[in-house]
């Protein structure tokens, strides 16, 4: 299992966004046709619009996946860590993230500066969020997700996928 | 080290020789004020000294956009703000009256026959023919120290450049209390002189002794200068940055700068230099790590996609051995079996389809790995 997470740990996703954990479930993502494996480098161009995430685990359980950016704006100086692109929760296992209810709508990668991470975090919830118990964050720069887990008693994340964007030439920029 | 020699010889030679022309080159300081005047447009004997280094400055940021791109040109301009501090007193006198004050300081060194007295006259005969760089350095423009100078004068003549120095070391840390160690405030003071021998001198401690000993030749020139330069001096050191060492800048009095740099200055330029250099290497650690964390993962895959295929190769193979089981003598009675048994083909078919597919992944797992490979030597930026 351990190898599934070293990337996470050289990528230092686990450390600056999430604490060790042992995934339990598997997540894929991917943008189009193309898969996401971690340490990849996407086009924000190629990012535009969300990726199609894909969980397993059983129906009845229900999660919750994030996106942040831990660089914003710069990772030399990620002064607006983490930047939230996207929360979705109430996810049924086995399902996609389509399936669940989107509660901050996804923003594609913009990095101003550097090479970004972008994670993508999945959580197991304890119980199905209803309207009102879940209040969305009012701004996404300087989202945590540990304390946003923390408030929503989700512990530790089941899966974790990231990937990489850098501002693309303004030539090729669409 | 010759002090004879010390005045205008060494002067010029440094200002044609050396280190300088290089830095010198294409910068508004090397242009005497006939071209300089014609270049900016404007008449300077009527300015006053504050206007004077005004249009110098704007005249050389400009120049310093122009040559430098993007990046360096806000650091020139850093580097203007604290590059040349005016006295007081002198920043209300217009330029023709600091040129009549030099005049009237040259023809009493001339009669004592100093060092650099008497190439003095014949070499500055009019203010149009000075270069830029001289006047402000004889107007005591870029710091000088008025008393060590006022010792110089005195000691020209004949008095060894230890006595001057040690007077100035004093004076020095009287004026620039605080963070200045002597040591540099040591260095700091030789070169305060502000002889541009300092700038053919290749090494620094020697422009340091050798600054000293060419204001014997040029110290009367500072005399002009007041006291209140000492305050104006310990204000401007109170703002730093003289000048950055990395700023690709043609910045005339880089490298007498860099010689006279004050304590606090070589501290800081050392502390932003080290910055730059722990986010250089941040950088860097992350791009290895990215590179690593990336190539981790597709060993992983393929790892997991060996794996895979080992497995249902077994899988295949487990369902050989059952069809030859089952249907042992399928070769011979092959037609047979097809007619009795209708799912035959289907087996096979899916044999096939089973086969296809390993051999598909195998094929995967090859150029994955292919361009794992190609991603840790190259580019690898779209790799996935």
């Amino acid at each position: 299992m351990a190898r599934f997470v070293d990337p996470l740990v050289v990528g230092r996703v686990i450390g600056e966004v999430v604490d060790l954990f042992v995934p339990s479930i598997s997540m894929t993502a991917a943008y189009g046709d193309r898969d996401i494996s971690n340490g990849c480098l996407v086009k924000p161009s190629a990012a535009e619009y969300p990726p199609l995430v894909r969980i397993s685990g059983r129906r009845n359980d229900l999660y919750t996946l994030i996106m942040t950016d831990p660089d914003a704006p710069s990772p030399s100086d990620p002064s607006m860590r983490e930047y939230l692109h996207w929360i979705v929760v109430n996810i049924p296992g086995g399902t996609d993230a389509f399936k669940g209810e989107e509660m901050m709508e996804y923003m594609g990668p913009r990095p101003p500066v550097g090479i970004h991470r972008y994670v993508l975090v999945l959580f197991q919830q304890k119980s199905r969020f209803v309207d009102g118990a879940l209040m969305p964050p009012a701004e996404r720069p300087n989202f945590n997700t540990r304390a946003f887990a923390a408030a929503h008693q989700l512990g530790l994340p089941t899966a974790v996928v990231y990937f990489n964007s850098q501002r693309e030439p303004a030539n090729r920029r669409r | 080290m010759d002090l004879k020699d010390g005045g205008g010889a060494e002067r010029r030679g440094a200002a044609a020789a050396g280190a300088a022309p290089l830095s010198r080159q294409g910068s508004i300081y090397s242009l005497t004020f006939d071209e300089l005047g014609g270049g900016l447009g404007k008449d300077f004997g009527s300015m006053n000294m504050d206007e004077l280094l005004r249009s110098i400055w704007t005249a050389e940021e400009s120049q310093a956009m122009a040559s430098a791109s993007g990046g360096a040109a806000p650091a020139a301009g850093l580097q203007r703000q604290g590059s040349l501090t005016l006295p007081r007193t002198l920043s209300v006198k217009t330029v023709d009256e600091v040129w009549r004050d030099f005049e009237r300081e040259v023809s009493p060194d001339a009669a004592t026959g100093g060092g650099g007295g008497e190439q003095q006259p014949g070499r500055q005969p009019t203010l149009g023919e000075m270069t830029l760089e001289e006047f402000l350095v004889r107007a005591g423009v870029v710091r000088e120290n008025p008393a060590a100078a006022a010792a110089m004068v005195a000691a020209a003549a004949a008095a060894p450049p230890v006595a001057p120095r040690s007077i100035q070391t004093v004076n020095n840390s009287s004026i620039f209390f605080g963070n200045f160690g002597a040591a540099n405030d040591g260095a700091g003071a030789g070169a305060m002189g502000f002889s541009p021998v300092g700038i053919g001198d290749p090494t620094m401690g020697n422009g340091l002794m050798s600054g000293v000993a060419g204001i014997g030749g040029g110290a009367i020139t500072v005399t002009s200068v007041d006291t209140s330069v000492g305050t104006m001096d310990s204000a401007g050191k109170g703002e730093g940055d003289l000048s950055s060492p990395m700023a690709p800048v043609p910045y005339p009095f880089e490298s007498v700068i860099r010689g006279r740099r004050s304590g606090g200055n070589v501290e800081k330029v050392v502390e932003r230099r080290q910055r730059r250099m722990i986010k250089n290497r941040e950088s860097a650690a992350r791009s290895r790590a990215r590179k690593q964390a990336y190539t981790m993962e597709l060993e992983a895959e393929v790892q997991k996609l060996k794996e895979q295929n080992m497995e249902l190769q077994k899988k295949q193979e487990e369902m050989m051995e059952m069809q030859k089981r089952l249907f042992p003598d399928m070769q011979k009675n092959q037609v047979l079996e097809v007619v009795n048994n209708p799912y035959g083909q289907k087996k096979r078919c899916l044999r096939r389809t089973l086969t296809d597919f390993i051999v598909s992944e195998v094929r995967e797992l090859l150029q994955s790995a292919n361009s794992a490979n190609s991603c840790g030597v190259g580019a690898g930026a779209s790799c996935c």
